[in-house]
């Protein structure tokens, strides 16, 4: 039988790379899509074959055992609760939520309702990144001494910027992705973090640059570049990158430089065009698959809870000058 | 069917509430209503402004009646679920579903005869730190449980006077009450092989045990160890449950939930904090969704009976004074 999956808002442009992977899993099925944007609903409905919702509740009310949650990062609490209370599994964007008592509440809305709530990272899927992890993890190259990582990317603006919708600007959104690897390759926690952060890449009310030096709680330390800095030129999103110091080696990670270099007169420029795998429907082969045999969704809504705690202890970090604790 | 039309056999203040909730669900109307008792019977007909049955047998025959709540107190549920089940009504029926195991067998037997649903109220599970520690046991943090203890002692007037304080309509302290701490305990441990129960009646203001001590081993090769107490002023509620690779506890209906894996930091979760649908509007939607949708039921007569089983070893360890398999009980 297959996974029958609602998406709750396409406020954020990964749910269109989640609806797209969904149609593409054999034993999932897209039911339909519900968004605050009534117009969006119907677009994105027509977009990916199937129906658009009146509401949330409506598609709450159908016959599905999960939801994507794809809205601004703000509204990640109220539609993750809702689901919970409806019964409904639920694959969350990230960041997880954008405040700590956000998140808590969710998961704890979740663990009550007995339904699993999984964070959405990706890049744990990347199949360069398994190979980094099992690298790290035979021990060959010993523990892990220091880490290097660069999550940069073009201003997505719209939303992203607005704080009120967004909880911050380049830190929240980019952060949270190279924690959660560096947590699960190492396997501890971020105790401290310092943090700086600028708006000069816009001169807006947003930081586009953030660059934090994280210490971990069993010795491991790193620093991470977050920022919205590619230019609109830039031939891709951006990228994801790791340096990982060990005691015996150095293993690079460059988790995008599977493309095709393309020079389009039509789209005037240089493209990097991704022929590699597909990171997102990976991730939602193991969501479904968690919901189809009722086994633990491999990224939870606490490695979710974890990462946004980092990128809070950043901006009070930044905001206070001072190495600030996580928790 | 757009609305589901019950009957409500029992209109004490139990069955009223589930009756109540299931009209604010807006998925159901009461049709009917049905009680021994003169005043609770005018109180639930004039409350859902619903016809009043002379009978158990009246209600479910009625053709407006498509699903029956056996709200009575337990002495009486068989004969309340052997009448909805034979005019082939699906049934909610509050725990504990009979006072014997023999009475469930028969409940379960009638119901899959005449093919309808047999639900039973064994609420507790899904109250918010109960659900919760299900979750952080299937999320794997804390291992597999091997050990749980589940204190709950309290003073309840109601139990020392009127109906309840009667083991012919009660069935007791273990079924009346406690058939949800061991329907916990089941839902945590899983299925229970052995019980050995210590009883006292040190108040005598019901008629039967106020006082007991429940040793339980499972199939996992775990213990449990209930302590429950209807006889003490000072209330406490506590569940402890060891892990393989950490342990959790709780305060049950109040205060707070922490676990801590052997090599973790400590979680906790305040029930003030956990937001979702109350458990009671969460049993009765599985049981209108079973109803009107086929959908599975949180819980079923098996879940029901088992309890039962459970309380019944008890009960004949304590007269016995010997440790009783729960084959014993299920053979009957």
């Amino acid at each position: 039988m297959s996974v029958r999956i609602g998406i709750m808002s396409m406020a954020h442009m990964h749910a269109y790379s989640y609806a797209g992977a969904i149609n593409e899993i054999a034993e999932a099925e897209l039911v339909g899509i519900a968004d605050h944007d009534l117009a969006r609903a119907r677009e994105s409905a027509a977009q990916f074959s199937t129906q658009a919702f009146a509401s949330y509740e409506d598609l709450l009310k159908a016959d599905i055992q999960a939801v994507v949650i794809g809205s601004e990062n703000v509204r990640h609490r109220e539609l993750c609760e809702m689901a919970a209370a409806a019964g409904k599994h639920i694959l969350c964007e990230k960041p997880l939520a954008t405040t700590v008592a956000d998140a808590e509440a969710m998961i704890a809305a979740c663990r009550y309702a007995g339904v699993q709530l999984m964070t959405a990272f990706p890049c744990r899927f990347s199949p360069a990144m398994a190979r980094l992890k099992a690298t790290v993890d035979s021990g060959q190259a010993g523990a892990i001494l220091a880490i290097r990582g660069t999550n940069r990317g073009r201003c997505p603006f719209g939303w992203f910027v607005q704080k009120e919708l967004s909880g911050g600007g380049a830190v929240i959104d980019h952060t949270v992705h190279v924690t959660d690897l560096m947590r699960w390759i190492t396997g501890q926690e971020v105790a401290e973090v310092y943090a700086e952060t600028s708006n000069r890449m816009f001169g807006q009310d947003f930081e586009d640059i953030g660059f934090l030096t994280m210490a971990f709680d069993k010795g491991v330390f790193a620093t991470l570049d977050s920022s919205w800095s590619r230019p609109k030129s830039f031939p891709t999103w951006g990228d994801v990158t790791m340096n990982v110091t060990c005691e015996r080696g150095v293993l690079t990670l460059d988790m995008f430089s599977q493309n095709l270099v393309v020079y389009s007169d039509r789209t005037g420029g240089v493209s990097w065009v991704p022929w590699g795998s597909n990171i997102d429907l990976l991730m939602l082969q193991s969501f479904v698959a968690a919901v189809r045999d009722g086994t633990p969704v491999p990224i939870t809504g606490e490695d979710g809870l974890r990462a946004v705690e980092v990128a809070l202890a950043a901006y009070r970090s930044a905001e206070s000058g001072k190495v600030v604790a996580v928790r | 069917m757009d609305y589901v039309n019950i009957g409500v056999i029992g209109c004490g203040n139990m069955a009223r509430d589930l009756a109540r909730r299931c009209v604010k669900l807006g998925r159901c109307r009461v049709a009917a209503v049905t009680d021994p008792d003169p005043e609770s019977l005018a109180a639930a007909a004039s409350e859902f402004m619903a016809d009043t049955a002379a009978s158990a047998e009246e209600l479910c025959n009625r053709p407006d009646v498509d699903a029956v709540i056996v709200g009575s107190p337990p002495g009486a549920h068989l004969d309340n679920v052997l009448a909805a089940a034979a005019a082939r009504r699906p049934i909610f029926c509050e725990k504990p579903l009979g006072v014997t195991v023999a009475e469930c067998d028969q409940m379960i037997a009638a119901c899959d005869e005449a093919g309808v649903l047999l639900f039973v109220g064994q609420v507790l599970r899904l109250f918010p730190l109960f659900a919760y520690s299900r979750s952080v046991i299937n999320e794997g943090h804390i291992g597999e449980p091997r050990a749980i203890s589940v204190i709950r002692a309290g003073y309840g007037q109601a139990f020392h006077s009127g109906w309840r304080a009667k083991r012919k309509l009660a069935g007791g302290l273990l079924l009346e009450v406690n058939v949800h701490e061991l329907d916990y305990m089941r839902f945590i441990m899983g299925e229970p092989v052995r019980v050995y129960a210590l009883m006292d009646n040190i108040m005598r203001g019901m008629d039967y045990e106020d006082q007991a001590y429940v040793l339980l081993e499972f199939e996992n090769g775990g213990t449990g160890c209930l302590h429950t107490s209807m006889s003490s002023p000072i209330g406490e509620y506590r569940v402890h449950l060891q892990s393989t690779k950490g342990n959790l506890v709780h305060g049950g209906f109040s205060g707070s939930l922490r676990y801590q894996p052997v090599d973790g930091q400590v979680t906790e979760v305040l029930q003030a904090d956990i937001s979702g649908l109350n458990p009671y509007d969460r049993e009765l939607s599985s049981w209108i969704e079973a109803i009107t949708n086929d959908a599975k039921p949180l819980f079923t007569g098996h879940d029901g009976r088992m309890a039962v089983a459970m309380a019944e070893c008890a009960y004949r360890s304590a007269d016995e004074k010997r440790p009783v398999a729960v084959s014993e009980v299920l053979a009957t």
